[in-house]
């Protein structure tokens, strides 16, 4: 089905009405230009045949006139053995000074009659040459040329000449030009299909290796090399991806470099709560370096006390690895993992500050959670942020909920919903830009959700917030189960 | 029912115009008919001219009878045009005859040759009117004797033996070589191997230029005619009174006054009337004077003259 709204549909049209009009017009002049030659020819063959003969006819009726010739029959004889040996003539007529007709070729359709009662049939002075289609001849082309000296008159000679021949001359010129204009578009235009056609193969595939273009995938495209525009369009294709994947190399480098200004920002937020954690061990391991210090023979008391201080210490260790795991910075690595257990991870580093502000944390965990494709420690930065933000939307106590839920065969999903002061209509929209934030100058980076979305969508899921300003808000993340390659 | 695609709506629609249009040029081109289409002629259209007495106006055979009517019709159309009659050529078969239609009545007038008119005016009531200028606008002509521009002969005496081609014994041509010329170089007619009258002045011409005889005589202004196609003169007459026209002497004197007046006014010099004389015959180019019948007077000795004489 040829399609008139493609490009190679509207090419062909277009050069093909514009070559078929050229040739058109070029058959046409060609044609008239011919044919004008051609007629021209015969007439001036028959003018000139005819003058020359008048010139005959004429010396004969001098002579005859001045009684230097006196021959019975003699133009009679003359204009016999000229049309015998001339078969173009079809006729030859002579009419005296008055217009009667004195001598005719041919008598068979005269009307004698008409003849005998001397009617003018012709205007001897009158010269001409007509071209007709005559009832006896057929097509004719007549001379008509007076017989005469200056002004001396001696009549008129009539000539038909055969114009059917000129006719079929005409007939088979037109039939060559008009073959030759089919033949000669026909080649014109099936050169132009298949030239269009292979220009608009290489266009379309181009746009197919375009469909398929990867970013990931470094091989160069399968187009066929070429010196057109096409082959600069391909060069200067494989010259934007080669942009793209530089600009793309420099966005994750940024973007790197955002995610561990976060982390850090997020550490300098929990510094208050991990100090506290490890005080508490650092007290007991003092006390029982106190106990130890003053009764040093009690031995039992000093297996006792080094116990507990050695508990201390691994209690501070835990402390110190947890914190260095969350800090740690290395590339996206995917392994299959809980999120059950990544909830519980951050909030045991998030423990101190939860039970300091007298919030009250309410879970809602599957026990039955499928392990989902990720990065555990950016499925962590993401539920830091989100935690890190609920804990600061409140003035006073509150409540925050974190449900886990198997969403469908291939993805899962969390909320943490807050009743904190909420997010009011006209910052939604903003609060994923990155540096966007409400809080006070010094306390947020304005790009934790930023980051959070990136984590998220890297991961191939989502993020749906609500909020309504002095009630509350809710943040639910859906997450592919396998990732998305 | 199914729809066409708006391509093959496309297709179809120039293809029918295009067997539209080829119909519509192969009629145009097939309609050959034409009327009327002028043609170039020779013919002058004789005009609206309104019915006057005729004249008829003789001419000696000199030349071809289409040569005279190329020659003198435009002469005639001249006068026809000039004056208040209407003048016709009627042409004759020989110089005599010319002379009988004068006397027939069947003309009126004639152009003659000078020879022809001494004889003539002996016996026939004719006056000269006019005669021709030359070139020099004297009214006198030459005869003249030639050869083929490759012929041994260089003078006339070197003609003994040789074949002569004359026009008509009545041409003064004729009379002149036979009875002057050949004289004055000790030769006589017999001396030569032949000779031979034709009926006019430019057979004399060919049949020296075809070789059938050695030299001829002519007038000078049919000679000069074949100046550098082959001809060398050979010898050229004292100046001769040019060939009169002649008209009867009964002939109503306002006719003949009209045909003097009007042949008088032409003088080349002045170009509307060289457009006139452009188709005349070239003896007649220069214009006319008047011809007095004592102007021919010194000529009659060569009717007299006998060609045998030594």
């Amino acid at each position: 089905m040829i399609q008139m709204k493609s490009l190679k549909t509207r090419i062909l049209i277009f050069l093909g009405l514009l070559i078929i009009i050229l040739l058109i017009l070029i058959s046409i002049s060609v044609l008239y230009q011919w044919r004008s030659l051609i007629v021209e020819n015969q007439r001036r063959n028959a003018l000139s045949i005819a003058q020359t003969f008048s010139l005959y006819i004429l010396d004969a009726l001098i002579y005859q006139e001045s009684g230097l010739l006196q021959a019975e029959g003699l133009i009679e004889n003359h204009i016999h053995n000229f049309m015998a040996k001339n078969d173009q003539v079809k006729f030859i007529e002579l009419y005296d000074q008055n217009g009667h007709a004195v001598v005719r070729s041919d008598y068979s359709n005269i009307d004698l009659e008409n003849e005998k009662t001397g009617k003018l049939l012709v205007d001897p002075a009158e010269s001409a040459l007509t071209i007709y289609q005559s009832e006896i001849y057929g097509w004719i082309l007549e001379v008509k040329l007076p017989l005469q000296i200056h002004s001396k008159s001696w009549g008129l000679l009539r000539m038909g000449f055969d114009a059917d021949t000129m006719r079929h001359k005409l007939n088979q010129l037109f039939f060559t030009l008009f073959s030759f204009t089919i033949l000669f578009i026909a080649i014109v235009m099936t050169a132009i299909y298949f030239r269009i056609d292979r220009l608009t193969r290489s266009l379309s595939q181009l746009v197919a290796e375009m469909n398929d273009f990867d970013l990931n995938n470094m091989a160069p495209m399968q187009m066929p090399a070429s010196d057109d525009e096409i082959g600069f369009l391909v060069t200067n294709f494989e010259k934007m991806t080669n942009r793209l994947r530089q600009s793309r190399k420099q966005l994750l480098q940024a973007q790197k470099q955002m995610h561990q200004a976060e982390k850090l920002a997020s550490i300098g937020r929990l510094a208050s709560g991990v100090a506290h954690e490890i005080n508490n061990p650092l007290h007991g391991l003092k006390s029982c370096l106190y106990a130890i210090e003053k009764e040093p023979h009690n031995l039992p008391q000093m297996v006792r006390y080094l116990a507990l201080a050695n508990e201390g210490i691994d209690h501070i260790a835990l402390i110190v690895q947890k914190l260095l795991g969350f800090s740690h910075q290395q590339a996206k690595q995917v392994t299959k993992i809980n999120l059950n257990e990544q909830i519980n991870m951050v909030l045991s580093l998030l423990q101190f500050r939860i039970e300091q502000s007298r919030i009250l944390l309410e879970m809602h965990l599957e026990s039955q959670l499928p392990l989902i494709e990720a990065d555990p420690h950016l499925i962590q930065e993401v539920l830091m942020n989100l935690l890190l933000n609920a804990l600061d939307s409140f003035e006073a106590d509150g409540k925050i909920t974190i449900t886990t839920a198997t969403e469908n065969d291939h993805t899962i999903g969390f909320t943490i919903a807050d009743t904190g002061c909420g997010i009011a209509d006209k910052n939604l929209d903003k609060i994923f830009d990155p540096f966007f934030t409400t809080k006070e100058e010094g306390r947020g980076t304005g790009l934790g959700l930023s980051v959070t979305l990136g984590i998220v969508e890297m991961h191939g899921g989502a993020i749906q917030v609500q909020s309504t300003v002095g009630i509350g808000t809710s943040f639910q993340v859906t997450l592919p189960i396998e990732e998305n390659r | 029912m199914q729809m066409k695609s708006p391509f093959a709506i496309l297709i179809s629609g120039l293809s029918l115009l295009f067997i539209a249009l080829s119909a519509l040029i192969y009629r145009s081109i097939m309609d050959i008919s034409s009327v009327d289409t002028a043609v170039p002629s020779l013919a002058e259209s004789n005009g609206d001219r309104a019915v006057k007495d005729t004249v008829y106006v003789g001419v000696i055979s000199r030349f071809s009878p289409n040569l005279i009517y190329e020659g003198y019709q435009p002469i005639m159309d001249y006068l026809s045009d000039a004056t208040p009659y209407q003048f016709a050529l009627r042409l004759s078969s020989s110089y005599e005859e010319t002379i009988s239609q004068l006397d027939r009545g069947d003309i009126q007038a004639a152009f003659l040759g000078t020879f022809l008119y001494l004889q003539a005016r002996q016996s026939h009531p004719i006056k000269c009117l006019l005669k021709p200028l030359n070139s020099q606008f004297q009214p006198y002509f030459h005869s003249v004797l030639v050869t083929r521009a490759d012929s041994p002969i260089q003078s006339i005496a070197d003609l003994a033996g040789k074949r002569l081609a004359l026009p008509s014994p009545l041409s003064f041509s004729g009379n002149w070589v036979l009875k002057v010329a050949l004289q004055e170089h000790g030769l006589r007619a017999s001396d030569l191997d032949s000779v031979h009258y034709f009926g006019f002045h430019h057979t004399v011409i060919y049949e020296v230029l075809r070789g059938n005889f050695d030299a001829g005589a002519v007038k000078d202004r049919v000679a000069e005619e074949f100046t550098n196609k082959g001809i060398r003169i050979l010898a050229v007459s004292d100046p001769i009174p040019g060939s009169p026209i002649i008209v009867k002497s009964d002939l109503d004197s306002t006719i003949s006054n009209a045909m003097k007046t009007a042949l008088l006014k032409i003088d080349i010099r002045n170009p509307e009337d060289k457009k006139i004389v452009k188709n005349w015959d070239p003896e007649f180019f220069f214009g006319f004077t008047i011809a007095q019948d004592t102007d021919y007077d010194q000529m009659e000795s060569i009717l007299t003259a006998s060609e045998e004489l030594p």
